[in-house]
């Protein structure tokens, strides 16, 4: 439950858990996670709204756990996300059992609204090799000097930048 | 001048390829910035920044969480830091004297106690964090400027509560109008009355616009104790989240703020601006 809410209210309130399965539970076993989410939030009458299935990602900075009396420090993990809507005491009880999962590295639930809130991805402009054409230079004109590569990669970026 | 951004980080390695692009494009929107120091680097680095741009200003300190044997975050230092701060830093208190002391450094921070990353007892962390807290407020009394708060909760253990016992020790040398900012507050009403009560204000980042945990103390606290931040490069508002932060998505802070207290943007806009320059001792010629 996030800190300060009461579990008696039964006013369905919207939720984000965003979660971080640890890199060393098998990729094959990381949908089992999810269901296990899913699952809880099923038992208590809660709707997923939307979701981002987890991923392995690199951290921005490592994170240290203590498993089985010692430190282990991680550098990646299965990051994912659940909107859902439910009840504050859903919101407790999916607390409870995250705190107690042993393939969990972090998690965080807020409360939040049904809109989107995350900033629209942009299409990635893939960079494929160019293969320069010089153009047809008109008869009795001097040809133009031919362009490098590199100076082709610059004029490139500078326009993705200023788009 | 239109908005402040009281605590940010174009400072740090995740703004290495467009630093210069990225302050300017806040400059040139109206929005000042407070660039904030964590360790030694980023400190030097923050007041090469402040000299730099008129409408740029520098903080000065060590964050809790690199007084010990601690993580790396590579948005903070890149790469290459990675065995630096596997050590862990001791205050040097005549290193950031010297630039505490600049007149573009308007605050001494980020400082304080980070009890979410760290469990307690281990490794002896919390009294490397303590003790470069007290040396920092020292420093602080000493310079005349306010304090740049950075206090978090974690394992059950309330990191404003003890802060604020530390605090209290410095009473009668604490006692300017504005000793200090709880930079991105996320306490509770009980943690936050006495910060509130000792004169201390406020600051909220780009979370608030799509977590509703915040909106309750938002209203609750004066309006003329809250700033505006971004915590820069982390943490970007809607409609920018999870893209990288910068300076220029303050405004973003002051809508929400606005509308979670229903009142008019343009005034809490130019009460921010006030309180920020009080805060920061500006507004004293």
């Amino acid at each position: 439950m996030v800190e300060g809410e009461s579990e008696v209210s039964f006013e369905p309130r919207v939720y984000e858990v965003g979660f971080l399965v640890l890199p060393t539970v098998a990729e094959e076993n990381v949908p089992a996670e999810v269901v296990f989410i899913k699952d809880v939030l099923a038992r208590g009458n809660a709707t997923v709204i939307s979701e981002e299935f987890p991923r392995l990602r690199p951290l921005a900075y490592t994170i240290r756990r203590q498993t089985g009396g010692k430190y282990e420090k991680y550098q990646s993990a299965y990051f994912g996300w659940i909107k859902f809507e439910g009840s504050p005491a859903i919101a407790a009880d999916l607390k409870r059992l995250l705190d107690a999962s042993t393939s969990m590295l972090r998690y965080l639930i807020i409360k939040t609204v049904r809109e989107n809130t995350m900033a629209p991805v942009r299409p990635v402009m893939r960079r494929s090799p160019m293969t320069f054409t010089p153009p047809r230079v008109p008869t009795g004109a001097q040809p133009a000097p031919a362009v490098s590569e590199v100076e082709l990669d610059k004029t490139i970026e500078a326009l993705v930048k200023d788009a | 001048m239109r908005f402040f951004d009281a605590h940010s980080h174009p400072n740090f390695a995740a703004f290495e390829g467009d630093r210069e692009e990225v302050v300017k494009r806040a400059l040139e929107a109206g929005v000042f910035m407070n660039v904030v120091g964590t360790q030694k680097d980023t400190s030097r680095d923050a007041v090469e920044l402040a000299e730099k741009y008129e409408g740029v200003f520098a903080t000065v300190g060590l964050h809790p969480i690199h007084t010990g044997k601690s993580f790396h975050d590579k948005k903070e230092i890149g790469e290459g830091g990675q065995e630096f701060t596997s050590r862990g830093e001791e205050f040097d208190y005549d290193y950031y004297k010297k630039f505490a002391m600049h007149p573009k450094v308007v605050a001494i921070g980020e400082c304080g106690l980070d009890y979410y990353r760290i469990e307690y007892g281990v490794l002896g962390i919390e009294e490397k964090q303590k003790s470069a807290f007290q040396k920092q407020i020292e420093l602080a009394i000493e310079v005349k400027k306010p304090l740049m708060l950075h206090l978090r909760n974690g394992f059950g253990r309330s990191a404003y509560k003890d802060a604020f016992k530390i605090l209290t020790t410095y009473n009668l040398q604490l006692t300017t109008r504005r000793p200090g900012n709880l930079h991105f507050f996320a306490g509770t009403r009980e943690e936050a009355k006495p910060f509130l009560d000792a004169g201390f204000t406020f600051s909220f980042t780009g979370v608030i616009t799509f977590a509703r945990n915040y909106d309750e103390i938002i209203r609750y606290l004066p309006l003329d104790r809250i700033l505006s931040e971004t915590d820069a490069p982390y943490v970007a508002p809607a409609p920018y989240r999870g893209k990288r932060n910068e300076p220029l998505f303050v405004t973003e802070v002051v809508k929400k703020i606005a509308e979670i207290r229903g009142e008019d943007v343009e005034k809490v806009r130019e009460q921010f601006v006030t309180n920020t320059l009080s805060f920061f001792r500006m507004d004293q010629g």
